[in-house]
């Protein structure tokens, strides 16, 4: 049976290696189709990521307050945590490193892999953008910002973003 | 500009440029198989339509499967067990569908029409009356409910040929059915 299917295959392989593709005429729209599948518009993409990280932003925000901002009015956050374990400066860090990668983290639920793959073509380029966006936004809504605490903060949310990409795209890319 | 320095690279080098992230090597290899994995699946699915999307679920799959290609083996035998592997898979949902399909089952019923219970009980001896072929095509249709495109792939033919078979087979036993009650 299984040299059957062997020879099957065989004579396939080489009916299809022998094929005069010239008799063929593949429409130019299929390749312009599986084009844009295969390689999303990086714009659209990160309209995408920005509005996910809009709302995940926002909620994390429960769990983790950013340089006091406090919507939900939560009595306890993970910053405190943060501060009492590793003090003022690594609290900035870790609090970039959460509110970024949990974003990140949350858009495979709604990227495919090839929109994972263009974020991570720029993925410098788009957490840092979305990272100062972010921190203009806090400053928006009436946080104090340092200067020294605020690049620590910008340096965690490079560092989550990174690796939450990274991680996100190898772990997806050995399932698919 | 840069497709032209890429125009003289092997098939196996194009995918290697690829998998390191070079758009303009997929284009090259598209241009030059997709031809063929065109005509492969088109002489297999009867709608044109249903060919040219299995074509580009084929490269799609290509591009999600680079970084397992090696290197070292052949690029085109690689590609044409992609094709087969998404042919085959096709079939399989085709007919996963077909078994809800009400028009479907309309027409297995056209098909085997004339077929009574009776005639059905004769067991599958009465398929000796027919050539190897044909005996094979009915027997996969009628009891294996198998559509066109597996009885083809079954006995290595298009599904064209399948449904003449099956169709003589059916026509033949029917005669020897009606000699058999007369």
């Amino acid at each position: 049976m299984q040299s059957d299917d062997k020879k099957t295959w065989l004579k396939e392989y080489t009916e299809f290696a022998e094929s005069d593709s010239g008799n063929v005429t593949v429409p130019p729209s299929l390749f312009e189709n599986l084009r844009k599948r295969i390689f999303p518009n990086p714009w659209k993409v990160f309209a995408k990521m920005f509005a996910i990280h809009g709302v995940v932003g926002f909620l994390s925000l429960g769990i983790c307050n950013q340089f006091g901002l406090n919507p939900f009015q939560t009595e306890y956050s993970l910053m405190n945590w943060f501060m009492k374990i590793a003090g003022h400066s690594f609290c900035m860090v870790f609090c970039g490193v959460l509110f970024m990668a949990t974003s990140f983290l949350l858009a495979n639920f709604f990227l495919s892999l090839e929109e994972l793959e263009s974020i991570k073509r720029h993925q410098w380029l788009q957490t840092s953008v979305i990272g100062l966006t972010s921190l203009a936004a806090f400053y928006f809504f009436g946080a104090e910002l340092v200067a020294t605490f605020a690049g620590l903060w910008i340096l965690g949310a490079l560092l989550g973003g990174f690796f939450a990409i990274e991680g996100s795209y190898r772990l997806r890319r050995s399932f698919s | 500009m840069k497709k032209e320095t890429f125009k003289d690279k092997s098939d196996e080098d194009l995918m290697e440029s690829y998998k390191m992230g070079e758009v303009v090597a997929f284009e090259l290899l598209f241009e030059r198989h997709s031809g063929k994995v065109l005509s492969y699946l088109s002489k297999r699915l009867q709608a044109p339509k249903e060919a040219q999307d299995l074509l580009q679920e084929v490269f799609f799959k290509l591009h999600r499967s680079r970084h397992q290609y090696n290197r070292t083996l052949p690029f085109s035998p690689w590609l044409f067990s992609i094709t087969r592997s998404m042919w085959i898979d096709f079939l399989k949902k085709r007919r996963l569908e077909d078994a809800t399909d009400p028009e479907v089952v309309d027409k297995l019923v056209q098909v085997t029409s004339g077929l009574g219970s009776s005639e059905l009980s004769f067991g599958k001896e009465i398929l000796d009356h027919l050539p190897s072929n044909q005996k094979e095509a009915v027997g996969l249709r009628v009891y294996d409910e198998a559509t066109f495109e597996e009885i083809a792939l079954k006995l290595s033919t298009s599904p064209e040929n399948a449904r003449q078979l099956v169709s003589r087979g059916l026509k033949r036993l029917k005669q020897i059915w009606k000699a058999r009650e007369e």
